[in-house]
């Protein structure tokens, strides 16, 4: 295709987003995308916490008492080789003392008679997905110096239900969303395609190819798509921070996506969506006008 | 060349549009398809065109079998073929220049062969100078001369018009008559539907006259209105 007549279809399709876009139908989609936005961060923001509560999920395994600090050592960079590992930390058998001091200081007096140390050296695993904790632990208990293995087997089973739904839930509500932005951005093109059925009427008439015919609708889908996004994700990018933060404050034991990146995760799949749904509902409405054209 | 074989057209309700009609146009001939409301004339030109689907039968235009072709091979049929319609499809909004440029640029033609070619076409259809006026400006005369215009600009190698004359007083109906004989006497078919009898007694073209579907008349090329009454 020629440049020149690029531009005339480019021209064309501009001309008609500024002549069918009125302020309400702009006003649906905006919202429809401000919408979007806001469950795209809820969504982000929820797998953020659940992140947060898995990553904090541990397997201690404890050495025997008459391991060395090599055993301990060795134990250690055996599990990190483990696959499902993420970090492994080693806690002396005296740090685990201190901490025992610190977590119980009433028995300060009674540790303090005692000639020898009764506690092991323990080593600490964080595991990628908690699902994994099971087949960690079997291995880890394998290990000879290893004398015993804990984890919290139904935390472990919820955390990894609960993360599997979120994923779930995640994929399922964009579906939703893409679905909703679609059949909002449709309505709007539908009556856009209905209003310029003459044009594709005579565009046919005079031998223009099915794509001749599409393009114009296509880049003017995408100048609605593109512009409605831009209203959009200036309300989502301006509100998120503070929100977040907000809701950071309220609770600060949990971890929210609450940096710069997240928002611009947010603003570029609120981009996608609206680009993709526009073109969906403009290719579903252009088709529908276009089978009229073949059925006479 | 166009060729109809055992044609027929069956609308919604049993309505027929046109049955078992068989013709066979040679390139560079001037038929008129002549017929009463309802005779068929629409929906035979709608059919050559490919803007209507044939119940039966098999149309051929420039070799390619019309019924069977797709939207793309359509649209590359029309390429050859310039369709004039009896509601004229102007787009309201566009100037008659740009009536006429856009089947240029359809055919992704170059900016300075659709500047020079439109307002050559424009003046040969008697509209020079009113190429910047809005379809609602002009008047019915001057509207279908914009969609002959813009039905010969490509040059096409058949042009199949359906009723351009229809609501036209005589002498502007002959003026029309004159720019498809023009066009005629470069080679290029040309197949008018009309009911205007006047315009077809002056000419000795070809006439095909319909009646209820069916071919009732089909002069041949050599015949006076005199021998037909």
């Amino acid at each position: 295709m020629r440049l020149t007549t690029f531009r005339f279809l480019w021209s064309q399709a501009w001309f008609n987003v500024r002549r069918s876009l009125s302020p309400s139908a702009a006003t649906v989609i905006v919202i429809a995308l401000i919408v979007l936005g806001s469950l795209l961060a809820v969504i982000r923001n929820t797998q953020s916490v659940s992140r947060d509560l898995v990553m904090s999920f541990q397997v201690v395994a404890y050495m025997k008492a008459d391991s060395s600090a090599q055993d301990t050592a060795n134990a250690a960079a055996g599990i990190s080789a483990i696959p499902g590992v993420v970090a492994v930390s080693v806690r002396t058998k005296e740090e685990e003392l201190d901490r025992l001091l610190v977590r119980f200081p009433e028995y300060r007096q009674v540790i303090s008679h005692l000639e020898v140390n009764p506690l092991v050296d323990v080593i600490v695993i964080d595991l990628d997905d908690p699902s994994r904790a099971a087949n960690v632990s079997m291995l880890v208990s394998q290990i000879e110096e290893v004398d015993e293995v804990v984890y919290g087997t139904e935390a472990a089973e919820r955390l990894a239900a609960f993360s599997a739904g979120l994923r779930l839930l995640s994929v399922f509500g964009t579906a939703f969303l893409i679905v909703a932005v679609s059949l909002v951005v449709g309505n709007v093109v539908g009556l856009t395609v209905e209003y310029r059925t003459p044009e594709i009427e005579v565009a046919s008439l005079v031998g223009a190819t099915a794509w001749f015919i599409r393009l114009p609708f296509i880049l003017e889908a995408l100048f609605l798509g593109i512009m409605s996004w831009l209203a959009s994700a200036s309300v989502v990018g301006l509100l998120y921070i503070p929100v977040v933060r907000f809701f950071q404050k309220m609770m600060p034991f949990v971890t929210f996506a609450g940096t710069f990146k997240d928002v611009a995760v947010i603003c570029l799949q609120m981009l996608i969506i609206s680009v993709i749904s526009s073109q969906i509902a403009t290719l579903v409405a252009l088709e529908r006008a276009m089978a009229s054209l073949r059925k006479r | 060349m166009i060729r109809t074989i055992h044609l027929c057209k069956t609308y919604a309700n049993n309505v027929r549009g046109l049955d078992d009609v068989s013709l066979r146009i040679r390139q560079g001939e001037f038929v008129f398809v002549m017929g009463k409301s309802g005779a068929g004339k629409s929906t035979l030109l709608g059919i050559l065109s490919g803007l209507v689907k044939p119940t039966s039968g098999e149309v051929f235009v420039h070799g390619r079998n019309m019924s069977r072709a797709t939207f793309n091979t359509l649209a590359r049929l029309r390429r050859q073929m310039g369709l004039v319609v009896q509601d004229l499809k102007l787009l309201e909004r566009w100037t008659v220049y740009e009536n006429v440029a856009f089947a240029m640029r359809v055919l992704d033609y170059k900016k300075d062969q659709i500047e020079r070619r439109v307002p050559a076409v424009i003046a040969s259809v008697g509209l020079a100078g009113r190429e910047n006026a809005y379809p609602g400006e002009l008047s019915g005369g001057e509207r279908q001369r914009v969609a002959i215009a813009r039905a010969i600009v490509n040059e096409p190698m058949t042009i199949l018009a359906d009723e351009p004359v229809g609501n036209l007083d005589l002498a502007t109906a002959e003026s029309i008559l004159q720019i498809f004989d023009a066009i005629n006497a470069r080679g290029t078919t040309v197949v008018v539907a009309t009911h205007n009898e006047e315009v077809v007694k002056k000419r000795s073209y070809r006439v095909i006259y319909l009646e209820r579907g069916r071919v009732r008349l089909d002069t041949g090329s050599s015949w006076s209105w005199g021998e037909l009454q």
